[in-house]
């Protein structure tokens, strides 16, 4: 069956980073698993990360220095956080793209992550990143970088 | 005797016209007298009774039944099913009567897609 776009939908790319309109950033909690990044999905939107779709963040304390331990975990939630799934587990250093000394480094393709599968939330709901390192990551260094597509009813 | 002022054939589709716009009211009465009777079926063959014998009557019944034969063909689901519903897909009618996909179904059905990447 082909499925046909609707009138008043249009599909855009989906380039999320740290200036995101709808991205809050925050502080970690040294040794406990605390939210740095949360995404909202707006009004009328849809959106999805596909299997093969580059994902990368990179933590600095406030210092600043790197922080290269520590476990990054990425969850999708409903809109009233009552439902998650997580969709990455891993070491923090698995999704630094090679980051190093205030460089975020998406730019090597040698050293991306490429997501293992799809995933997509509509409206209202949640992307939600958290980490768990003793290390503090501080708001105000953290770079983020998630490609996906987007859908919006116009 | 004085000329029909309606042209015959004007006349015949106003009775098919009539008859297909009576179509539902006659399964409706078929539905009521014979109830295990499957009704997209009734009109049908009440249709078809009226065009083949109608015209022992008059032949206009038979031109009125030919009218609620027709329109009972046409309101088969095989034969909705036909014709794409604005802004939806082609297929059965159950699917043609569906909405058009919201975004998040879009989003849903564009995570399964993979991305291809070149090798390095």
């Amino acid at each position: 069956m082909t499925v046909q776009v609707p009138k008043g939908v249009v599909k855009l790319p989906l380039i999320l980073n740290e200036k995101s309109s709808g991205v809050t950033l925050l502080d970690s909690t040294a040794n406990v698993e605390s939210e740095i990044v949360r995404f909202q999905v707006p009004k009328k939107v849809g959106i999805a990360v596909r299997e093969g779709d580059r994902f990368a963040i990179y933590l600095r304390t406030s210092v600043p220095g790197d922080i290269t331990a520590g476990t990054l975990r990425l969850y999708v939630m409903d809109a009233n956080k009552a439902t998650r799934f997580k969709v990455l587990e891993g070491p923090l250093k698995a999704f630094m793209s090679g980051s190093s000394a205030g460089a975020f480094n998406v730019d090597d393709r040698t050293k991306q992550f490429y997501m293992p599968a799809g995933y997509s939330r509509e409206t209202d709901e949640w992307l939600i990143i958290t980490f768990e390192g003793a290390d503090v990551a501080d708001d105000a260094q953290t770079k983020l970088l998630l490609e996906g597509v987007q859908f919006l009813q116009l | 005797m004085a000329e029909n002022p309606i042209p015959e054939e004007w006349l015949s589709l106003g009775l098919a016209g009539v008859g297909a716009a009576s179509k539902a009211t006659i399964e409706d009465w078929i539905a009521k007298q014979f109830p295990t009777f499957p009704a997209a079926y009734s009109g049908m063959i009440a249709g078809f009774l009226l065009y083949k014998y109608g015209d022992r009557l008059h032949s206009y019944v038979s031109k009125f039944g030919a009218g609620v034969l027709i329109g009972s063909i046409g309101q088969l689901d095989i034969i909705k099913g036909l014709i794409p519903a604005p802004g939806g897909t082609q297929g059965s009618s159950a699917e043609s009567s569906n909405p058009a996909p919201t975004v998040g179904d879009l989003a849903r059905m564009e995570a399964q897609r993979s991305v291809r990447r070149g090798v390095i």
